[in-house]
């Protein structure tokens, strides 16, 4: 083979595209040529060496010291990145647990992929640490994904996203915000964690905390005992058994809940948290979800007033789930959403006819609040078909869409990616059928006489009264469903990249 | 036999040093999947599980390929579960055979820094958007609106460019 082309087909195989046809030839050419393999090898190490720039960048840029932060406050500052764990911290471990353990980190972490996060430390550090580590006075906040933390005294904690913690102690943690999973080893009682309505420490156990800046913040004991004081007016005080669970109220009262073991992840996932609906199998009278989410159980999606495997047909993949617009068949679930402003993506496959085109949109999954005015309607966040036949995503005060039309009678695979960027503006991906497909913006209804009519930050309300659950096939507002078939429908708390997209709409895997 | 603490050094040093040639080890044996850190970390792990068994003054790069190469087999075999195609036995030994060359990573990682700011804006942003982003390019190329196609080409002279910048930098010429 001559060197332009194998280089050519090696460069497409190491960019993952190569045709099937292609990586025949390619790998028949490297296993009857030396000289062809050591110029693979050649140019896989190129390809490493240009992959550890972007591990040094992890490891460099992903520690932040907190003077170069604020000088950079009014500028573009931080690099978010997301990243597996990185070799480099390893080796970095080794060494410490080797050497100098005693003189090593308070706190190690690692990351589930697709996980996104800054750390910042104190300005009192002389030397910026290395690795994928936290010392005293030092941040982590996450915007999406998990995390695993690791303290020195042998304390393991997951968290998930959004979260900011700070480290104030060795064995005290400040949390701003997150859900938080703690086991705390005989030998580390006495590990706190302060939350802006809560000072929780550990008798030696294993405990949830749930802190959300605009709720009220709860802890759940799961095996042991912990010390509860509420911190506002009350100053509410218990001692919480294995079993108990407590929201702290706005006067520093500490209210019985149910305990949720499940709301709590325990190891790191593989993936972003996820839940998916594969509409394969009927179970309780409806369509479980699977996935790696911790509310998983909340996910079964039951027919308002229907038989489940009355709306199963045949699929893109195994089984799926068809509506013929006859009210009482849409499929409702308890898990509430992802709310505020948190990044978030959907992916399913769909089937939908032009007639079934609306003047008001057709609703493919939906969740949040509908203001009673429907103005301003930044609340709820839906995913539909736009009266025109486009993919459409609903909350912005409008809509984004756009792309070909998809209402043809065919299987579409369709997604959606939503995150806030660093000036605080929502950015939304769509795709159809693995591809990036151009979007626009268009007001809601309402607004669009008003001439300066623009996007407002969105912010889903999950929480507050009147907040309904994920629904799929129809929207907020009491109608019948559509008519149109879904199947494979994927929702993960994080922003997926294309890739990801384009595998899901290939072989409907991660 | 339990090593004493010069031999542990000795071997801390080893680990750290031969890195960079284990993840290219690694890439080469997986190209374009996902998962070359956790691979790595998992070697990294059973390098210094296996720490006892290693005999000092023998070849530890040979060493410890053997071991990434299992460890890519494992993984690989969870990938052919997923459905993604992945190199067979015979062309993973074949690649498992190239002799293993000692190379400065550190080395050329400078070098590669040094290149890198010879690039123009566009090749920077390019390489930029594929590795530390990790991005496809038909994501760049739609938010440029340029084909994929076109990028693809500029993506693979910039890297040509880049490693023939490497090699006449390097004392040793071959990048390896």
């Amino acid at each position: 083979m001559k060197p332009p082309l194998l280089t050519n087909l090696i460069e497409q195989w190491l960019d993952y595209y190569i045709s099937e046809s292609d990586l025949i030839t390619l790998k028949a050419e490297l296993l009857a040529n030396k000289e062809s393999l050591e110029h693979y090898v050649e140019l896989a190490e190129m390809h490493s060496l240009l992959s550890q720039t972007q591990v040094q960048t992890l490891s460099q840029t992903s520690v932040v010291p907190m003077d170069r932060i604020i000088s950079r406050q009014k500028r573009k500052t931080f690099r978010i990145v997301a990243l597996a764990t990185a070799a480099i911290l390893m080796i970095g471990l080794l060494v410490m647990s080797l050497f100098s353990f005693d003189a090593g980190p308070p706190l190690a972490f690692k990351s589930a992929p697709g996980t996104q996060f800054i750390v910042t430390h104190s300005t009192e550090l002389k030397e910026k640490p290395k690795g994928l580590v936290l010392l005293k006075g030092s941040s982590l906040n996450v915007t999406q994904g998990t995390i695993e933390l690791t303290f020195k005294s042998g304390v393991r904690s997951v968290l998930q996203a959004p979260a900011s913690i700070t480290l104030s102690g060795d064995d005290t943690l400040y949390m701003h915000e997150g859900t938080a999973w703690f086991e705390v080893p005989s030998g580390a009682e006495g590990f706190t964690v302060n939350t802006s309505d809560l000072n929780i420490v550990d008798l030696g156990t294993e405990f949830g905390v749930i802190s959300t800046p605009k709720d009220h913040d709860e802890i759940h004991v799961i095996k042991g005992k912990v010390n509860a004081s509420a911190l506002r007016h009350k100053k509410e005080f218990a001692t919480l058994s294995a079993g108990d669970a407590r929201r702290v109220d706005p006067v520093g009262r500490l209210t019985a809940i149910p305990v949720k073991p499940l709301s709590f992840l325990t190891s790191l996932p593989s993936s972003l948290p996820y839940l998916h609906w594969s509409f394969d199998e009927v179970k309780n009278g409806g369509f479980p979800s699977k996935g790696n989410h911790p509310q998983i159980e909340l996910g079964l999606a039951l027919p308002n007033n229907s038989r489940a495997v009355a709306l199963q047909t045949p699929g893109r993949f195994g089984k799926a789930v068809c509506f013929t617009g006859e009210k009482g068949e849409e499929l409702l679930t308890q898990w509430p959403g992802i709310g505020g402003d948190a990044p978030r993506s959907i992916a399913c496959w769909i089937r939908v006819s032009p007639d079934s085109l609306s003047s008001f949109g057709t609703s493919i999954a939906a969740w949040g609040k509908v203001r009673d005015n429907n103005l301003n309607s930044n609340t709820k966040w839906k995913l539909a078909i736009s009266p025109d036949g486009r993919l459409a995503v609903v909350g912005y005060n409008g809509s984004l869409g756009g792309g070909p039309v998809i209402a043809d009678n065919q299987w579409h695979h369709i997604a959606c990616t939503h995150k806030v960027n660093d000036k605080g503006s929502s950015t939304v991906s769509l795709y159809v059928d693995g591809q990036l497909v151009n979007n626009s913006w268009r007001p809601d209804p309402a607004l669009r006489a008003a001439s300066s009519a623009a996007m407002i930050p969105i912010n889903t309300d999950i929480r507050a009264e009147g907040s309904l659950p994920l629904r799929f096939g129809v929207s907020l507002i009491p109608s019948a469903p559509i008519k149109g078939c879904l199947d494979e429908v994927y929702i993960f708390e994080g922003e997926l990249d294309a890739e990801t997209i384009k595998k899901l709409a290939t072989i409907n895997k991660l | 036999m339990k090593k004493n603490s010069q031999s542990l050094q000795n071997y801390v040093q080893l680990m750290t040093q031969h890195q960079g040639a284990l993840r290219g080890f690694v890439v080469s044996l997986m190209p374009g999947a996902p998962g070359v850190s956790d691979v790595l970390q998992e070697t990294n792990l059973v390098l210094w599980q296996k720490m006892e068994k290693y005999e000092d003054g023998s070849n530890f790069l040979a060493w410890a390929f053997t071991i990434a190469r299992y460890e890519v087999m494992h993984h690989r075999d969870r990938a052919k579960r997923d459905g993604r195609i992945v190199f067979s036995d015979k062309l993973v030994d074949a690649i498992a055979e190239v002799d293993p060359i000692e190379q400065d990573n550190e080395q050329h990682l400078l070098a590669l820094e040094s290149c890198m700011n010879k690039l123009n804006e566009n090749q920077r942003q390019l390489i930029q958007h594929r590795y530390s982003k990790g991005q496809s390019l038909e994501n760049l190329a739609a938010s440029l609106q340029k084909p994929a196609s076109a990028l693809r080409v500029s993506l693979f002279r910039t890297r040509a460019a880049l490693k023939k910048c490497i090699e006449n930098q390097s004392p040793e010429g071959r990048l390896a």
